[in-house]
């Protein structure tokens, strides 16, 4: 049987519904339009495209591309964990925000050009900033606003870039994307008529345009400080929604627009430091988690940036792991914020006797974001480390007469440093997530003698938990199923990537232990204080209303008089000095009433509609 | 046996340094040295510093991992905290605490 709907439309159709049935039945849509848009997706013909004609576009709304199936169908599973997670609660707001927003985010993998791709991109800033308001706060309201800001900006930037781009190309079809004979070969990108796509090497204004669009939606240093700051603030529920789709949308196309850009090496490289570094200053357990998954991404965006079949596999993979683990975790910490109302380590602890479900899924997440043995962490990051271990291979590196050279803007940097930050941004994972959370949340302080609260949430969100703990565990023991929906598959059928080598799990081992006991040791550095540590977002939240106040409205404050002796003294002066009939004109003026600014935009918008709606029918 | 006894914990810690015992030796070149383990190809260096294989050194990830960790803490606690660190009222509705004004003092529920 072959369908032939978009899937993330049902979604969508989904948001809707969920919008209009009326009482509680409204819940359900979370578990039945997920359902359905997964059999959609896998019954969705290989080499069909769903093309729609508009204006002189031809917009192609559902087609594979290389990894469509993988990102649609976790980014699927995860509306229906998060549907399960979220059951007990009554926030329709942001049932809808998830469903549209989780819809828009599988529309982003199907799209098969630029403009409905960016379509759907927009759709999915509205979903999430639903979702960040539906928290309900004070908090939550400012944090949301200052959200659907930059990601608007954000938007906007891309839009240009994609404008310049397509008006330079006079295409705006996705790549396609191929691979050599073999795996380790870098991966080719085939435009539109068999040119070939150039985009990564960020030779035009409007593939830097784009590229900047799509690093403030992946959360990149200085640009993605909108992530910790309003991640935390969203529902228990919600935050697990937000954590899924915008960052691992945005890994999604960097993969099929950038594989193999040089930069992208450097900057996955310092999102996994950066993560790290602010996880561990951290307080509130959300917060944490937030950067951790700055941290994860980063390792996708070097990926992306290798541009190797094995590197893009192993962010594909990686994704999907990372999603199922990571909302595992923020379903723990938002078990233990909804039972106990805390949110902050030095508020929690002592909580493995009254929480022990929480407790172990928990862990479970801790362990496999770390990449522990027999967890999904293992059997998918380890690509990435894989891919980064030999640069002679990297998409970016050129074969030159001297042999591989590494040609580009950031030479100093030696590709083989890329490895070394990587591992070592591993270890730190284990540091700042692996043991940290737990640790601060549930063990700590010793647990209240003869400890008899039973804090473990209701069965449906004990349910979501379990569910993707049995995920995480899973796809670590046979992550078979998972490397056959991989963008790139052996030509000869045989297994694409084999974790369990003596080698590699013992060295795992020893690096995950000893970073472990490098955590033990400097427990009492690292003990939780009452601070927050300033990210980007002070630029906008102190720095612009602080220059505001204190330099730019004291100087038109300053220049208000010059300022008045302009627009009103001289016109009276002259008025008086020239015009014989001053007075007649003064009359004049108090009974001309202009129209407001509003009048006049609300105006022009219908014009413009009628325009629009003209030209539509208008050829 | 309870999690809180003094004793458990000291038997946790001894277990925990017998695994990075164990796991020390058991690494997989420390193994080829001694002949115990055969030469595995796939597991040949992919860095070289004058010719010496650098991350398949014996006990090289558990050294790099245990170095990277405590730079990695002393330089975010010692360095970037002392620059970026606030007290969490910082902002006015502070990002971690709305129940708390800006001089850290708690607001009373229901205004």
């Amino acid at each position: 049987m072959d369908v032939n709907i978009p899937p993330g439309f049902i979604l969508i159709l989904g948001a809707l519904m969920t919008a209009l049935t009326p009482g509680k039945a409204h819940k359900a849509w979370a578990l039945i339009a997920p359902a359905v848009a997964m059999a959609a997706i896998w019954l969705f013909p290989e080499h069909n495209r769903i093309v729609y004609h508009w204006l002189d576009y031809d917009l192609v709304l559902a087609q594979f591309n290389a990894p469509t199936k993988a990102f649609a169908t976790i980014f699927t599973l995860m509306v229906f964990a998060g549907g399960l997670f979220a059951f007990n609660q009554d926030r329709r707001v942001e049932l809808c925000g998830a469903l549209l927003y989780g819809g828009a985010a599988v529309g982003v993998t199907f799209a098969g050009d630029l403009l409905t791709m960016f379509m759907f991109w927009e759709l999915m800033a509205i979903g999430s900033t639903l979702i960040v308001w539906a928290g309900g706060t004070e908090a939550a309201r400012l944090s949301g606003r200052r959200y659907v800001n930059v990601h608007l900006v954000g938007g906007a930037v891309l839009m240009a870039g994609i404008a310049l781009h397509v008006h330079a190309t006079g295409s705006i079809m996705l790549p396609r994307l191929g691979i050599g004979g073999d795996l380790s070969d870098p991966v080719r990108m085939i435009a539109e008529g068999g040119r070939p796509w150039t985009v990564p090497s960020l030779e035009t204004p409007g593939s830097v345009l784009m590229l900047v669009g799509i690093l403030v939606n992946a959360g990149t240093p200085v640009l993605g400080a909108w992530l910790p700051d309003a991640y935390p603030e969203a529902s228990p529920s919600g935050t697990v929604f937000l954590s899924a789709f915008t960052t691992k949308t945005s890994v999604y196309v960097l993969l099929v627009l950038f594989a193999g850009c040089e930069i992208l090496v450097w900057i996955g490289c310092l999102m996994a430091l950066y993560g790290i570094v602010y996880a561990i200053l951290e307080n509130d357990m959300r917060r944490i988690l937030a950067y951790s998954i700055v941290n994860q991404v980063g390792f996708m965006v070097c990926a992306a940036g290798i541009g190797t079949g094995l590197s893009v596999n192993g962010a594909t993979a990686h994704a999907f792991a990372h999603i199922i683990y990571k909302a595992l975790l923020l379903m723990s910490a938002g078990s233990v914020l909804y039972m106990t109302n805390k949110r902050k380590c030095t508020d929690l602890g002592g909580l493995y006797k009254a929480m022990p479900v929480t407790m172990w899924c928990g862990i479970i997440g801790a362990l496999a974001i770390s990449a522990v043995p027999l967890t999904s962490g293992f059997t998918t990051k380890s690509m990435i480390t894989s891919a980064a271990a030999t640069p002679e291979l990297w998409s970016p590196i050129i074969h030159g007469p001297d042999g591989p050279q590494w040609d580009m803007a950031l030479g100093i940097l030696h590709p083989n440093l890329a490895w070394f930050i990587l591992i070592a941004a591993s270890a730190g994972v284990f540091l700042h997530a692996g043991i940290k959370f737990p640790w601060f949340v549930f063990l700590q302080k010793p647990a209240p003698e003869n400890d008899e609260r039973k804090l473990d949430p209701p069965g449906n969100m004990k349910g979501a938990m379990i569910l993707f703990a049995a995920l995480c565990i899973a796809l670590g023991v046979a992550p078979g199923p998972l490397y056959e929906i991989l963008p790139f598959q052996r030509a000869d059928g045989g297994e694409l990537y084999h974790a369990y080598t003596y080698a590699h799990v013992i060295n795992q081992l020893q690096l995950l232990l000893f970073a472990g006991l490098a955590f033990f040791v400097l427990l009492d550095m690292l003990k939780r204080t009452l601070t927050i540590t300033l990210d980007a977002d002070w630029v906008y939240r102190r720095m612009v209303p602080g220059l505001w106040q204190w330099v730019f409205r004291p100087i038109l404050v300053a220049a208000e008089p010059f300022h008045k002796g302009t627009i009103s003294g001289l016109p009276r002066l002259a008025a008086r000095e020239f015009g014989p009939e001053a007075a007649r004109a003064r009359a004049k003026d108090e009974r001309y009433r202009p129209w407001g600014v509003g009048t006049t935009v609300l105006l022009l918008t219908v014009l413009l509609a009628v325009f629009l709606v003209l030209n539509m029918f208008g050829d | 046996m309870k999690l809180e006894d003094p004793t458990t914990i000291r038997k946790l810690w001894i277990a925990f340094y017998i695994a990075l015992g164990v796991l020390v030796l058991l690494d997989p070149k420390l193994l080829e040295w001694v002949h115990i383990l055969d030469h595995d190809p796939d597991h040949e260096a992919h860095f070289y510093w004058r010719s010496v294989g650098v991350d398949t050194l014996p006990t090289f990830y558990a050294v790099f991992g245990f170095v990277t960790c405590l730079a990695m803490v002393v330089i975010s606690k010692k360095l970037i905290a002392k620059v970026l660190m606030r007290p969490d009222t910082y902002y006015d509705h502070s990002p971690l605490d709305p129940t708390r004004d800006s001089k850290g003092r708690r607001i009373r529920r229901g205004r």
